[in-house]
């Protein structure tokens, strides 16, 4: 027994504080490439980690066989004793017993190769028969994560993590004018969410033609309306990275600029994160360091209550851990991470939020997003331009600049049309973790965006 | 007996052709965050992965559980049987030039030893810095890996590896202003760039102390790009060049061979051999011997580069650019790629320039549709030249163009100066005279 296993290793650990996390991970991915299948792979990844606190270091050993976790055990021990004195201290929490089997609906595991493949091969059918694509892909992958994770303060949690997606991009050329996008559909709960999903393939085949008629954008700072997609991103890169505790943890000036309190919104803006949420793809019943899943309130009316800890980050400002440390595999610790972020649903409809705009910008889905704090950028697969309050012509290569302390209080209107969208988020070399961000359409005022220069080059620049 | 062959043994008997590839490899790396080493980690990694073929189609199984040899074979002989069409043939034995990648010294670093170097490191900048303002990260690993790759042609390729990595970075705040960066090197055994490595990060921060205006909001402005920012028009290059991408027609450059594309001052080499470069291989990870390439010559296309399965499909031969994991399916990358210099200094460079940018790293890189050279980004690490001088940090700076139109027609000039970035690719300053511009 994996239970027993652990708690023996555990029991022989000489470490002020020690945890121990095994995965096995199984993974089926099929993917076409144009008309050719180009890959059916399988495998398992079989992985364990383990994790002391001592004299207030950490120390880490991971590994492949797992014959010997009393060793790996005494390795990480060597690890922190060789740092000498630090000061990292845990935040008090509850030891908490759990054994957790998903219940899906329309179980991937029963689907054998064969019926995989033919989904597979449907789809890219469809994506095949859309006219003028140069270049296409249509993959289909299932992963199933078994997670066994126990700590000396009592804590043994037994978690299923099942993770499906099905991806899809298209390429359209003429001449040099080669135009791509992608489109994706991740469920962790439910198999038949990969089912009927023709129309969404076909949209994007068609979108990414019609991309190769549309100008890129002039540079200049636009009001922009973000769909729910992009804006749920915008969300994540512009706030959400920096109320993860461990970015101001350890600065103080950090932790001033961001005092619990400060405003940095209107009123109408509400943020908060959790993994509570059910059937996203964020959500989780308990992080790796086994706290309990809640929801936490980051912005209230415009002003900021809170921020994600693991319970490093929460004993060092005192504050109470979120369920927000979050490991990418066995060979990763935990770090805070965001789970399933919104922007909470306002009250102005999206006909009320474009009706007075004159000329701007309405920019939908993304590529990605990337944040140094203050300063972040995020992308939008495709957008239209705004003129007299209408939707106008397409327009391509629209990214936007934000900055955290003009950009969030730049934000006009919140729509009420939230929906939710899945991710993958990087940080700290921990890339993908599955996020979850929701938003409704979002209107932000004086967006810088680059793009062609609307002036000749002056005299002067040279 | 050897994992690889035994695997290779077993499989053998009931395919057309086989390969194994097996890995392991131990680690050890330490992590200093703001006064103090806060984490130390040890890693071992064991793993293997098998690509068959059986009638004319491609199966493939990876893993890292090495207790059940019986799913081996079952799960690779379903992947075949339901794979695609396998349009190659596993290497045959042949010799490559010879690269030592281990170094003894280096697999024998202990936690002590990177300790001490990450301290060192820190106090170079902990010594001159207000540590309530100035965060400093350290973080160093070295590994050594064995790597075994076998098929049934009679391959049999043993490749023993160190590789020590390092990064430095920062994060100031002051008040509402944060300023980040970092540098990061890696190399087969220690060196001086190891030590350099703050030297980059102060000398930001300290142009980073003042921060200035560009007098304009939108137009067009002289852009000199450092070695790590040239990363931005390299970019499209690792994708435009990939064989895969030319046979398919997505680059831009296919059916460009023979043509010239950039200004002629460009030159874009991949060298497979170069000291002490974690990159270098005189065989790839297929087994099939690498080769110096010129794919860029004087702003000439002269060539894509291909593993076995794209060469395959594009009924060509694999330029030796195989590259794989552990736990994937091979894919094809250069190995030490570079861009030539120039013939002028830096400062040079810059000396004419009245208002113009130096451009470390931007936000958001490869986010936008660089494929085709597209990119608009906001600048994260940049300055502003004025006069011939870099005079301080701007920030809430967008910039936006195409890398392929900027390098034709736009090319001001490269320098004389090339660095190795992050480890295993070689850049020039490169200046660019009118990149589209906009600011708050």
């Amino acid at each position: 027994m994996m239970r027993d296993r652990i708690a023996d290793a555990l029991k022989k650990s000489k470490a002020d504080y020690t945890e121990i996390r095994i995965e096995t991970k199984d993974t089926t991915s099929i993917a076409y490439r144009g008309k050719v299948l180009e890959t059916v792979n399988t495998g398992r990844d079989v992985g364990g980690f383990v994790r002391v606190l001592h004299n207030g270091n950490w120390g880490v050993s991971t590994f492949n066989s797992l014959t010997e976790l009393d060793r790996h055990v005494a390795l990480a021990l060597e690890c922190a004793k060789a740092l000498g004195e630090g000061d990292t201290k845990l935040a008090e929490l509850n030891a908490q017993v759990a054994e957790l089997s998903i219940n899906l609906e329309n179980d991937f595991r029963k689907v054998d190769l064969a019926t995989k493949k033919e989904i597979t091969e449907h789809y890219n059918g469809v994506m095949l028969s859309v006219p003028g694509l140069q270049d296409s892909s249509v993959s289909y992958g299932d992963t199933l994560v078994t997670n066994y994770y126990a700590n000396s303060d009592g804590a043994y949690i037994k978690q299923e993590k099942p993770y499906g997606s099905l991806r899809f991009s298209a390429v359209a050329r003429d001449g040099a004018n080669v135009q791509q996008s992608f489109d994706r559909v991740f469920t962790a709960w439910d198999f038949n969410n990969i089912y009927n999903q023709e129309e969404k393939v076909a949209n994007l085949g068609k979108r990414t033609v019609e991309m190769l008629k549309a100008k890129p954008v002039q540079a200049g700072n636009y009001t922009v309306i973000l769909d729910q997609i992009l804006a749920g991103v915008f969300m994540h890169e512009a706030f959400g990275h920096l109320s993860e505790a461990d970015h101001i943890d350890q600065n103080p000036r950090a932790q001033e600029m961001m005092r619990l309190g400060r405003r940095f919104g209107p009123s109408i803006l509400n943020v908060s994160d959790g993994g509570v949420h059910p059937n996203l793809v964020g959500t989780l019943q308990y992080d790796d360091e086994g706290t309990p899943a809640q929801e936490t309130d980051l912005i209230k009316e415009g002003e900021l209550v809170g921020r994600l800890h693991s319970r490093e980050t929460a004993a060092k400002l005192g504050e109470k851990p979120t369920g927000n440390a979050r490991a990418m595999d066995y060979r990763h610790s935990p770090i805070v991470r965001m789970t399933n972020t919104c922007i909470k649903n306002g009250e102005t409809p999206f006909e009320d939020m474009i009706k007075d705009i004159e000329l701007g910008v309405y920019a939908c889905d993304f590529i990605g997003g990337q944040t140094a704090m203050e300063n972040f950028s995020f992308s939008s697969q495709y957008a239209y331009m705004i003129r007299n309050g209408q939707l106008a012509e397409m327009v391509k290569d629209v990214v936007m600049a934000g900055n955290i302390f003009t950009t969030l209080g730049d934000v006009e209107a919140v729509g009420n049309d939230l929906e939710w969208s899945a991710g993958s988020c990087g940080k700290g070399g921990q890339s993908p973790l599955p996020v979850g961000m929701g938003s409704p359409h979002v209107r932000i005022k004086n967006v810088q965006i680059g793009g062609n220069s609307n002036k000749q080059p002056s005299a002067m620049s040279i | 007996m050897d994992r690889a062959i035994e695997i290779l043994d077993l499989i053998k008997p009931h395919v057309d052709g086989v390969e194994t590839f097996a890995v392991t490899a131990e680690s050890v790396n330490v992590s200093y965050r703001a006064g103090k080493l806060r984490s130390s980690e040890v890693q071992e990694t064991s793993g293997i992965s098998i690509r068959a073929i059986k009638d004319g189609k491609l199966g493939f199984y990876s893993t890292t559980d090495l207790t059940e040899k019986d799913k081996l074979l079952e799960s690779t002989l379903t992947s075949a049987q339901f794979g695609g069409e396998a349009t190659f043939e596993f290497a045959k034995p042949a010799q490559g030039e010879p690269f030592d990648g281990f170094d003894k010294e280096t697999a024998r670093l202990d936690i002590q030893e990177l300790s001490e170097f990450s301290r060192e490191l820190a106090a170079k900048i902990e010594s001159v810095t207000n540590r309530d303002e100035v965060m400093v990260e350290v973080d160093f690993s070295r590994t050594s890996y064995d790597q075994h790759l076998a098929n049934s042609n009679g391959v049999s390729h043993k490749d023993r590896r160190t590789a020590l990595s390092g990064s430095v970075s920062i994060q100031q705040v002051r008040g509402d202003d944060v300023f980040m960066t970092y540098d990061a090197h890696s190399a087969v055994s220690r060196e001086a760039a190891f030590e350099e490595l703050t030297d980059k990060v102060m000398e930001q921060l300290n142009l980073a102390q003042k921060i200035v205006k560009l007098s304009v909001s939108d137009g067009e402005l002289p852009v000199v790009l450092t070695p790590a920012g040239s990363f931005l028009l390299f970019y499209p290059f690792l994708m435009g060049l990939s064989g895969k991408n030319a046979h398919l027609g997505i680059s831009p450059l296919s059916n460009k061979l023979g043509e010239i594309i950039v200004d002629p001052r460009l030159t874009l080499v991949d060298e497979p051999i170069v000291a002490n470069r974690p990159g270098s291989a005189g065989v790839d990870d297929e087994g099939v011997p690498t080769k110096p390439i010129t794919f860029i010559d004087k702003g000439v296309v002269t060539g894509f580069f291909h593993n076995l399965k794209t060469a395959g499909e594009a009924k060509t031969e694999s330029t030796g650019h195989g590259k794989r994991g552990l736990l994937g399916q091979p894919g094809a990358s250069f190995h030490n790629p570079m861009i030539k210099g120039g013939d002028v200094p830096f400062k040079e460079m810059i000396k004419d320039i009245k208002e113009g940018l130096l451009i470390d790293s931007l936000l958001g890189l490869g986010q936008t549709n660089l494929l085709a050279g597209a990119f608009s980004n906001p600048v994260n690490v940049a300055f502003k030249i004025e006069n011939g001088e870099v005079v301080g940090r701007v920030k809430d700076v967008s910039i936006a163009g195409n890398t392929y139109e900027l390098l034709k027609d736009r090319l001001g000039n490269i320098s004389k100066e090339v660095e190795w970035v992050y480890g295993s690719l070689r850049l020039p300053y490169i200046r660019l005279d009118g990149v589209s511009t906009v600011a708050n």
